[in-house]
């Protein structure tokens, strides 16, 4: 009775290690975020500076005319590149979440500039980068939480 | 004298009941001082933007889209909260694998 009580208890040991392992063998090779991607984090944390600078000036004068236009505009191209960047990795989904709400956010930008007869009052382009910075922000701490990729 | 939250919603909302007013006053209030910096952030912008409002730096509509982007920023926060999710479990599945490939199997 005790021999066959040992073999049975071999065995079930045996089995289930082995079901064990077959899962944690599954799991092994799962990616389920993309890695800290250096490129990336440039890409947010020069954007965010080269807004933060004319935003801070459009925050005292208002944005008037083409050539403030023309700075504005280039945002919404940097942002559209810094979009397609992300769009282009795997497990990437919240990161490229992310660049969506702050291309949407330039977007609507150029959108009132244009519909204002080419003018931003300081008052909203104080608020609103404000709430820019803050995206920025949380983008930034995003890319900085993940893994290096060994 | 500066004027607080409260003076400037009275201006802006002169006749709406009192209700609205202080139901509003402590939203921010609350926001603000709420445990989170993400919080205490939609709170601070809220509370910015309706002095703004009520001191004509922005129009209705800018206010508008302004207080419709802290619901963008919502979902900012929600996508930091779900990678953040992610890199954690993948730091589990890491440290499993080096227990299981460097540790477990070799006993086997």
């Amino acid at each position: 009775m005790k021999k066959i009580n040992y073999k049975f208890f071999v065995f079930s040991r045996n089995f289930y290690l082995s079901n064990l392992i077959s899962i944690l063998l599954l799991l092994i090779g799962c990616q389920y975020v993309s890695y800290f991607d250096s490129i990336s984090y440039k890409n947010l944390t020069d954007l965010k500076g080269e807004m933060k600078v004319a935003f801070q000036s459009f925050a005292e004068n208002g944005a008037k005319g083409e050539e403030d236009f023309k700075v504005i505009e280039n945002f919404k191209i940097e942002s559209s590149k810094g979009y397609e960047y992300e769009k282009g990795k795997n497990k990437n989904d919240d990161t490229i979440a992310q660049w969506k709400i702050i291309d949407s956010l330039i977007i609507e930008t150029v959108q009132r500039f244009k519909s204002q007869n080419n003018e931003l009052s300081a008052g909203y382009c104080e608020a609103k980068w404000e709430i820019l910075e803050t995206a920025f922000d949380i983008a930034i701490a995003t890319e900085n939480g993940k893994l290096s990729e060994k | 004298m500066p004027k607080d939250l409260k003076d400037h919603l009275n201006e802006l909302l002169k006749d709406t009941t009192d209700f609205a007013k202080d139901e509003l006053i402590n939203f921010i209030s609350e926001a603000k001082g709420d445990s989170t910096d993400f919080v205490k952030r939609i709170g601070e912008l809220t509370e910015k933007n309706v002095k703004r409002l009520a001191l004509g730096k922005i129009t209705r509509d800018e206010f508008k889209e302004l207080m419709e982007d802290l619901l963008d920023l919502n979902k900012m926060q929600f996508h930091k909260i779900s990678s953040d999710s992610k890199v954690r479990a993948q730091k589990i599945v890491n440290g499993i694998t080096d227990l299981v490939l460097n540790k477990l199997l070799s006993l086997l």
